[in-house]
């Protein structure tokens, strides 16, 4: 009985959580004129698949979907790497000055990007990597809310494993790629998410470092659908919503990983 | 341990750190530090900028405008971080059981994050238009009304946080689901055969085991709420008169639309002092509380 | 010679040939290219795409290279490439920034198009003359101009007995308040008369008071008329009408304000021709008059988008912007431009006949007093973003009478203006 309960009050929370999304499916189902003349209903008087269609004509879809899928792809693989790397280390080493260092580490997520926007596109100048690859990767594979996060989570893994791996004389790289890594697998694969998801609907960062329209990402292209007065909400909603089905999927695949506690045999 | 092996592991610990920490330096500390030069100039973005020393912070503690997007930006985070916490946690024990569809509600609940928050601004601010939009439409027809909705001055703020719990609460109930999987299951288990209830259980096993996920969502939850900006440009722009203007959107104005760099730095490094006290107050808090190997 | 030396010669050779005329685009070896930035999202785009490949393929210099930026982020774009020595030859932008850029120093006098004849500004819109002119030099030529017109809906119109649209402002409240049906608990059957934004829209509170007399600012820029009696008065007759009234939702946004009349929830709306394809799309029957004239005068709000030149481009980048100034204001790019878009032509010896073809284009072309809002002030957004609106905010929202409201803001405005 209490499951069956349980199941009403999140079939309720899901309905309400979706409803956006089913706004967004439906208006991107619509002709303009259909979503701007009946706007109070969900289904829709003039069905019609051309947004769908057309949003591959009207911006270079394809190409930015590419752009996103590298840029986001490389950025999530090797953030992901170095924040655990640099996560591990807060936790499980002591050195003079950790403490300093992490609160520095975590600062740099305080400050508003508006600020720090212009000196780092003049270093980005400087460096010539405007409309670049580089430019547009370099500086975001290593962030705070990975390390912070990765450090979470080692700090709460037990030991045992990591001393027995060093009293049989195993390097501190290797004891952390073959012993604590394996363990931290959901949250590497949790925090992979989240920084594929972040850097997949970054609009501002790519705008700014990539000018020509080739080198753009999603977001960007899906951004000239708005209008400083209007928006061609059709293809907008058809666009977002082919650009989260990506996100849709990964987050599946993450997910599938998570089982009831992990499996403590290497405790033995 | 001894000296020599304290000094390796120092090392070995710096070689870990250092990639990471070399990219964060150059490319975000830096501009920070350029930024936070900034904030003592009179800067405007073009041209020259001549220092002014501390007058750009002093004129912070007499602008209403910085003190009334202070009051709201704390009032935003007062009342988001705890409460998507909170139903965060709630929604991360219920579905880490076993629970027909537990898999297809994670996916739903952590939907709002998918998306761009622009975009989805879009479908919220239409589907809570008083006059076009569905959720009025609908409880009209129950005999309810949203009134004048996200345009009336004393419902801006609650939509937009509405809004906001909305979007991040499935991404710290993941968070939490990924902290609930290093709590081994034998000690829960131990736990159940110790004859430990629910509510026993949740009390003095798993809150205690989570306590180092618990501080990061925190800190997280209350970062992000001290930035919120996207949901309340896109549906209020800020209004009505003002009552929904949060930090970053009056820094984004002062510097990108009035120019005034050098007044929008030292507005930042303010920002950064209060969510940097914070975010140490709430360090503290967990540490005395960390379980630790 | 050994082999690896006549590589080296090789590469020495290529790397010569290669070193001239690459960067600031020497004419002798190749065209000019020149970056292009706007902000023509969303319908128009395609149009402003045509002209500018029309402009390439029609010669052989220059080369436009248009990059197109989304209007919310175009302020932070251009500023970090502006202070990077990275930003575009020319960037088109609304007038509201004008005044803010130039004195930055951003972007350069343009006098010599007019001077040497390759465009006259006496065909070109007075508005947009205006709002490219900062202390007596000109900072760009017109790339879209238009007013503010009246949509009505002819269908509500008509089943309300009413014979056409207003001709002065009073009938138009009139006709609001007869066309409005309120039903504030099952909003879907309400219609509103007038649909009234006070913010994200083109200006449509100073057009009321500029047409009863009052205003914001002085022509002169000295000082501000919020606080004259002919703009209090204008402004309790609007905020009794919406309050009372309620021929509009208060608080709406403009493009709520165009939902609304898209739906057909609203019978009349201020907007420029951008709304109409909209409009058409979703079903209105609608027409386009004149904002009607108030007890003072007969006005509209200008709308001008601007190209500008970078102030650090070369000569031969400077060169190659004129021309392009020229083409995109030539009869043939205009006359395309209207008819694809519904903006009316930038020049004003297009005959009506030439762009009958799209009637909002010609329906707008008709436009009564065009009246730049807050034009030449550095502080203009200040102003009207956190002064006016917030004002007329409260105003309508009954936090305070417009007599007690305009007074302190016309001295908030005062102490803005003060600092010009």
């Amino acid at each position: 009985m209490r499951r069956f309960i349980v199941v009403i009050v999140l079939l309720l929370a899901s309905a309400v959580v979706m409803l956006p999304f089913v706004w967004m499916l439906s208006a991107s189902l619509r002709t303009q004129g259909d979503l701007l003349g009946n706007p109070a209903t969900l289904w829709p008087g003039e069905f019609t698949w051309d947004n769908y269609l057309d949003v591959w004509r009207r911006i270079p879809f394809g190409r930015q979907l590419l752009n996103t899928v590298v840029y986001a792809g490389v950025v999530t693989c090797v953030s992901v790497v170095l924040d655990s790397m640099a996560g591990y280390a807060f936790a499980r080493f002591e050195f003079r000055g950790r403490g300093v260092l992490f609160v520095l580490v975590l600062v740099t997520l305080m400050l508003p990007i508006q600020v720090t926007l212009i000196p780092i596109f003049q270093l980005l100048t400087d460096l010539g990597w405007v409309n670049s690859l580089p430019g547009l990767i370099v500086p975001r594979i290593a962030d705070a809310f990975g390390i912070f996060f990765m450090r979470q989570f080692f700090l709460g893994l037990p030991r045992d494993l990591e001393d027995a791996g060093r009293l049989d004389g195993a390097s501190e790289f290797r004891i952390w790629l073959r012993i604590m890594m394996p363990l931290a697998l959901p949250a590497v694969l949790t925090l992979g998410l989240f920084n594929l998801l972040y850097n997949w609907n970054d609009l501002l960062w790519p705008l700014v470092v990539t000018t020509e329209e080739q080198m753009r990402t999603l977001p960007a292209g899906l951004a000239l659908f708005k209008g400083q007065h209007s928006a061609e909400y059709g293809l907008l909603m058809a666009g977002a919503t082919l650009a989260l089905l990506p996100m849709v999927v990964a987050f599946v695949l993450v997910q599938r990983r998570f089982v009831e506690g992990i499996a403590t045999t290497g405790l033995k | 341990m001894s000296r020599r092996i304290q000094r390796r592991r120092t090392r070995t610990a710096l070689a870990f750190l250092a990639p990471a920490l070399t990219v964060i330096t150059v490319f975000v500390l830096w501009p920070m530090a350029s930024a936070l030069r900034a904030s003592f100039t009179d800067s405007r973005i073009l041209g020259e900028a001549e220092w002014v020393g501390f007058e750009n912070y002093t004129r912070l503690l007499s602008d209403d405008r910085f003190t009334n997007a202070l009051k709201n930006t704390a009032w935003y985070a007062l009342v988001t971080t705890p409460v998507s916490v909170a139903l965060a946690l709630g929604f991360a024990l219920l579905l880490n059981r076993r629970l027909p569809g537990r898999g297809a509600f994670r996916a739903v609940l952590f939907f709002p994050f998918v998306a761009s928050l622009g975009v989805v601004s879009i479908a919220w601010a239409f589907l809570l238009d008083p006059q076009v939009g569905l959720v009025n439409h609908w409880l009209n027809q129950i005999g309810l009304s949203i009134g004048d909705g996200v345009r009336d001055p004393d419902w801006a703020m609650p939509a937009v946080m509405l809004v906001g719990i909305w979007r991040n609460t499935g991404f710290f109930m993941v968070m939490y689901l990924a902290g609930l999987q290093s709590i081994p299951r034998d000690i829960r288990e131990a736990a159940v055969i110790d004859g430990a209830g629910p509510v026993g259980r949740f009390r003095y096993v798993t809150w205690p085991l989570l306590s180092n996920t618990t501080m990061f969502v925190m800190i997280i939850a209350s970062i992000f709420a001290f930035q919120a900006f996207d949901q309340m440009y896109v549906m209020t722009a800020g209004g009505p008169f003002f009552r929904t203007e949060t930090l970053v959107m009056l820094i984004f104005d002062t510097g990108f639309r009035d120019f005034e760099m050098g007044y929008a730095s030292a507005m930042s490094w303010a920002l950064v002092a209060i969510i940097l006290l914070l975010s140490l107050v709430q360090i503290g808090y967990f540490r005395s509380r960390a379980v630790r190997y | 010679m050994p082999r690896r030396a006549q590589l080296a010669v090789v590469a020495l050779v290529i790397a010569v040939a290669g070193c001239g005329g690459d960067d600031d685009g020497g004419d002798s070896s190749g065209p000019t290219t020149i970056t292009f930035w706007n902000g023509f999202t969303d319908a128009d785009r395609p149009a402003v795409e045509e002209i500018v490949n029309r402009f390439n393929e029609s010669q052989d210099e220059v080369v436009v290279d248009m990059t197109i930026q989304p209007w919310d982020v175009i302020n932070q774009t251009l500023l970090s490439a502006y202070s990077a020595g990275e930003g575009p030859t020319i960037v088109a932008m609304g007038a509201e920034q004008f005044a803010g850029y130039v004195s930055t120093g951003a972007w350069a006098p343009i006098d010599e198009v007019y001077d040497e004849g390759l465009l006259d500004p006496a065909t070109l819109p007075a508005a947009s003359i205006e709002a490219t002119t900062y202390e007596g030099e000109r900072y760009g030529v017109p790339m879209s101009a238009a007013a503010g017109m009246l949509y009505y809906n002819r269908a509500l119109f008509d089943e309300a007995g009413l014979p056409g649209p207003p001709e002065s402002l009073e009938q138009l409240a009139e006709y609001a308040v007869t066309l409005t049906d309120y039903h504030p608990a099952d909003e879907t059957n309400s219609v509103y008369g007038f649909a009234l934004p006070d913010h994200g829209a083109l200006p449509h509170w100073p057009v009321l008071l500029w047409a009863d007399g009052g205003g914001v600012v002085a022509d002169d820029n000295s000082r501000s008329l919020l606080g004259e009696p002919a703009s209090i008065e204008a402004a309790e007759f609007w905020t009794d009408l919406l309050i009372n009234e309620h021929i509009s939702p208060i608080g709406l946004s403009g493009v709520e304000g165009d939902n609304l009349f898209a739906a057909g929830k609203a019978a009349m709306v201020i907007n420029g021709p951008w709304s109409s394809g909209a409009f058409t799309e979703a079903g209105i029957d609608y027409g386009i008059a004149p904002i009607p004239p108030g007890k003072a005068t007969q006005v509209s709000a200008a709308i001008s988008v601007n190209m500008h030149l970078a102030a650090d481009a070369s000569d031969a980048e400077r060169a190659a912007a004129y021309q392009f100034f020229a083409f995109w204001n030539s009869e043939e790019s205009q006359t395309y431009w209207a008819i694809e878009t519904g903006y009316p032509p930038n020049r004003t010896d297009i005959p009506p006949s030439a762009v009958a073809e799209n009637p909002t284009s010609a329906g707008f072309a008709e436009a009564v007093g065009a009246r730049l809002y807050l034009q030449g002030l550095t502080k203009a957004s200040q102003i009207n973003d956190d002064v006016v609106i917030p004002t007329i905010q409260r105003m309508t929202r009954g936090e305070g009478t417009p007599a007690e409201l305009l007074p302190e803001a016309a001295a908030q405005i005062d102490a803005l203006l003060a600092q010009e």
